[in-house]
């Protein structure tokens, strides 16, 4: 079996160097069944990638543990879920997802914009092989996952923190995310090889950057949620090295989103464009190698291994490659019009991406600055939370007020009065929420405050918008409010997709302030009987209790709850022991009030000989507006990524007409 | 609507409006941001240097064992820097004083962010530096544009406004356009 499997990975391998180098002799040399070879040779190596993962997803059902990799991340106590997810628990595993999401994606792509821009597609196929053609090496030479040994009797298990509902989607939700970046890339790429630089691949591409930039946001809050429940500290993002390795693509690529608007609309930012996807897919390469390569000692460096240096290799010719054929193609990519006032619709995109991508590279930076004070001065450095933080706050606050001035402001050039008069009840409101949550105490964080001011602003911005259009389309004819809401969505599944997608990073931002500064925590050891109260609610702790289990044994802390005096149920926090990894891992209990969107969130992690705990009561207000947040985005995007024969058509015919009018 | 874009183009080609009109919007734009940078610097500042709480000083730096915020920790390391903080507290210490015994003992990685002097203060700038750069370098370019715009014949010669009416009408066009 296990020569199965690198037989298959060997044969994808060469068919896609046979796609890469035919593929690109023949858009050279416009060679059409030669390129329709190449791009065969693409869809076969997806083929022959399928066969490599089933030989592993099946070595790992039958826990042959004769492979290397399958013995080193499951056992046979292991629940059968979470044997499928050993697949992507380890290195090679996960290279080998990336290279067959690359396939998946790269092959739907290709096929299904075959018509739209056929000029570019013939570079499409090589630049997409090419880009698979290091993962499949890496796979072949260097991380392979089909390395055999004599089998021991039981696999090493799996890392228990692993061992999570969460951890089933994340990783696969996240390389979707990831591999998804190279698809705008490669066109981009394939365009600008071809010099048919309009705007037609922004086109052919924009829902599938809308899809990965949508996994990975998704995959983010899972991962949040993740961490959240399982490492068990109350909070749900510690800006480590491999979070950061996420945010920093989907900042890059939520940047370009909001850019190519800009682009397809007035033919600006067009080396601006090319660029960002440029940023993102390499951010996306740089995310896959902090997480894989260990370099930066952190907890989520799962897999540790020598591949580090092939991956900065990797990513440092496809950063020379793309900034090269930019310069090279500058002609072609002159601006069709010009920003006429920084006081604009194109101003205000112009400004989201300058502190989008600000983020982003401080971000990088922050990930960055410890290697290089360890290289520089042979010092080691830690940038923590209240490094990003601080920096959240600078870029994100503006940010989030430009969030609700953008949609509202007129493109071309507004003034100052046209803006008033279209901000007035946005801002009336924001000013009567500050007011009022100023009354209620909510300037023990000034932040804070103004966090909440700005998005109550922002959300009356999408309210009004949303009500416009709606009354627009009922005084067109619409029979009731309701039809004339859902035809508002459908005449323009984009615009009104990205306000529901607006709200949901609103909910985010109050769900993260509300926790991020205005908990409360408390700590205490306790014995049986004794009580600890924190805020509205008191624990009183009744004992220790304990139940085995096939893979893990349960110790737990049981706590009645009062809430304002009155008995509200019973936690229980705890530590669970897992067999064959030999690992105690946190089981902290989170009680959640929906009403208040808080959570009482209780740790218990040393329980002492004589039945004392040691309890640490963490309450997080408005935490679960994130998770509702994660949700709200999840509608956005699908609102906007819905296919729309309409709009595409529309688009298609603008970008046509913009390119026909150039060259008038 | 299939001559539509051709307006469209031609409102781009418009002449610029002069300097004197655009200028007072470009400088409230850069009022507000650097209203909004000095606010977010201010914040942090806000926290007392006097009279630090252990809360304060736990959430600053990290315990060397786990890698984590000091507050986050409960190894064995931890809770002697916390009972040294605590102690440094009570006889007075300010909080960079508490600080500095603290890097003393467990070298610069202690601290969860680096500080904002010597070689630590090129992380805090770096990217101060290139947001305020790269937004000088947007203001300068728009204002090239402007300038510039007088290279290109304009479809709309200079000096000839549309009527107010027609102006109003393409703008509403326009906006109808982008729904």
């Amino acid at each position: 079996m296990a020569l199965l499997g690198r037989a298959a990975l060997i044969v994808t391998l060469g068919l896609l160097l046979y796609a890469a180098a035919a593929g690109g002799y023949a858009a050279a040399r416009r060679h059409r069944r030669l390129e329709e070879s190449a791009r065969n040779a693409l869809v076969a190596a997806l083929g022959a990638t399928a066969v490599a993962a089933g030989v592993l997803v099946a070595a790992f059902l039958r826990h042959d543990f004769s492979l290397a990799y399958v013995a080193g991340h499951s056992s046979r106590q292991l629940p059968v879920a979470y044997t499928l997810a050993g697949f992507w628990s380890g290195q090679s595993g996960s290279l080998l997802l990336w290279l067959l999401i690359l396939l998946a994606m790269g092959s739907a792509a290709v096929l299904a914009n075959r018509r739209l821009v056929s000029g570019v597609l013939p570079w499409t196929v090589p630049v997409l092989a090419g880009i698979a053609c290091f993962f499949a090496f890496v796979c072949v030479a260097v991380s392979n996952p089909f390395e055999t040994q004599p089998a021991p009797v039981n696999g090493a298990g799996m890392n228990v923190s692993l061992q999570n509902p969460y951890m089933l989607a994340h990783p696969p939700l996240l390389y979707l995310g990831y591999v998804g970046l190279t698809i705008p890339f490669a066109f981009a790429m394939a365009a600008l090889l071809s010099g048919r630089t309009d705007e037609r691949w922004l086109i052919a591409t924009r829902r599938w950057t809308l899809i990965s930039w949508t996994f990975l946001g998704v995959a983010i809050l899972l991962g949040a949620k993740w961490a959240y429940e399982t490492i068990g500290w109350g909070g749900y993002y510690a800006w480590d090295p491999v979070e950061n390795a996420a945010l920093m693509p989907w900042l890059a690529a939520t940047a370009f989103l909001h850019s190519v608007m800009v682009q397809e609309k007035k033919g600006m930012l067009r080396v601006w464009n090319v660029s960002l996807v440029s940023l993102a897919f390499c951010l996306a390469l740089f995310g896959t190698f902090l997480t894989r390569s260990g370099v930066i000692n952190s907890i989520h460096s799962f897999a540790q291994s020598s591949i580090g240096a092939w991956f900065l290799g990797f990513i440092a010719v496809v950063a020379a490659g793309a900034t090269a054929l930019i310069v090279a193609r500058l002609p072609l990519l002159r601006a069709r019009a010009r920003l006429e006032s920084l006081l604009s619709r194109e101003a205000a995109f112009l400004y989201n991406n300058l502190l989008l991508v600000a983020f982003a590279l401080t971000v990088l930076w922050g990930v960055a600055f410890p290697l290089i004070s360890q290289a520089l001065r042979g010092i080691a450095m830690t940038v923590g939370p209240p490094y990003y933080n601080f920096f959240l706050r600078a870029f994100g606050l503006p940010l989030l007020l430009l969030m609700g001035i953008g949609p509202l402001i007129a493109w071309r050039r507004a003034s100052p009065r046209s803006l008033a008069r279209s901000l007035r009840w946005p801002l009336a409101v924001a000013l009567l929420t500050g007011g009022l949550l100023a009354a209620a105490g909510a300037g023990s964080s000034l932040p804070g405050l103004v966090a909440y001011t700005f998005s109550a602003f922002v959300l009356a911005g999408i309210v009004l918008e949303f009500v416009r259009g709606t009354r627009a389309r009922k005084a067109l004819g619409e029979q009731s409010w309701l039809s004339a809401f859902s035809s508002l969505l459908a005449r323009n599944r984009r615009r009104y997709g990205g306000y529901v997608s607006h709200a949901a990073v609103v909910l985010l931002a109050i769900g993260v302030v509300g926790s991020s500064v205005y908990g409360s925590s408390r700590t205490a050891r306790l014995q049986p009987g004794q009580a600890l109260s924190a805020g509205r609610y008191s624990l009183v702790y009744l004992g220790p209790s304990f139940r085995p289990g096939r893979n893990h044994d349960e110790l737990r802390a049981r706590l009645a709850v009062l809430e304002n005096g009155k008995p509200a149920g019973i936690v229980t926090p705890g530590r669970n022991r897992y067999h064959v990894e030999a690992f105690f891992a946190n089981a902290a209990a989170i009680r959640t009030d929906w009403l208040r969107a808080e959570d009482l969130f209780v740790i218990a992690d040393s329980f002492h000989r004589d039945g004392s705990v040691d309890l640490k009561v963490v309450i997080n207000p408005l935490v679960d507006l994130i998770w509702i947040g994660g949700l709200v985005f999840l509608v956005g995007s699908l609102v906007a990524i819905w296919p729309d024969a309409r709009e595409q058509r529309r688009l298609a015919r603008r970008a046509v007409q913009v390119e026909a009018l150039a060259h008038a | 609507m299939d001559a539509l874009p051709v307006r469209l183009w031609a409102a781009h080609r418009r002449p610029a409006c002069p300097r004197h009109r655009a200028r007072p919007s470009a400088r409230t734009a850069r009022a507000i941001l650097v209203a909004l940078v000095a606010l977010a610097l201010a914040a942090p500042a806000l926290a007392s240097e006097r009279q630090p709480t252990p809360g304060e000083i736990e959430h600053e730096v990290m315990c060397p064992t786990c890698k984590t915020l000091l507050e986050l920790s409960h190894a064995p390391v931890a809770e002697r820097m916390r009972s040294f903080i605590r102690a440094r507290i009570a006889a007075g210490d300010t909080k960079s004083e508490i600080e500095t015994k603290l890097v003393a003992e467990f070298g610069e990685a202690v601290l969860a962010a680096p500080p904002r002097r010597g070689f630590g203060l090129l992380a805090w700038l770096l990217p101060l530096a290139g947001i305020l750069a790269a937004a000088s370098a947007i203001a300068l370019i728009a204002r090239r544009w402007r300038e510039g715009a007088g290279d290109q014949p304009p479809l709309v010669p200079e000096g000839v406004s549309l009527d107010p009416a027609l102006e109003r009408r393409l703008d509403e066009e326009l906006a109808r356009y982008d729904r």
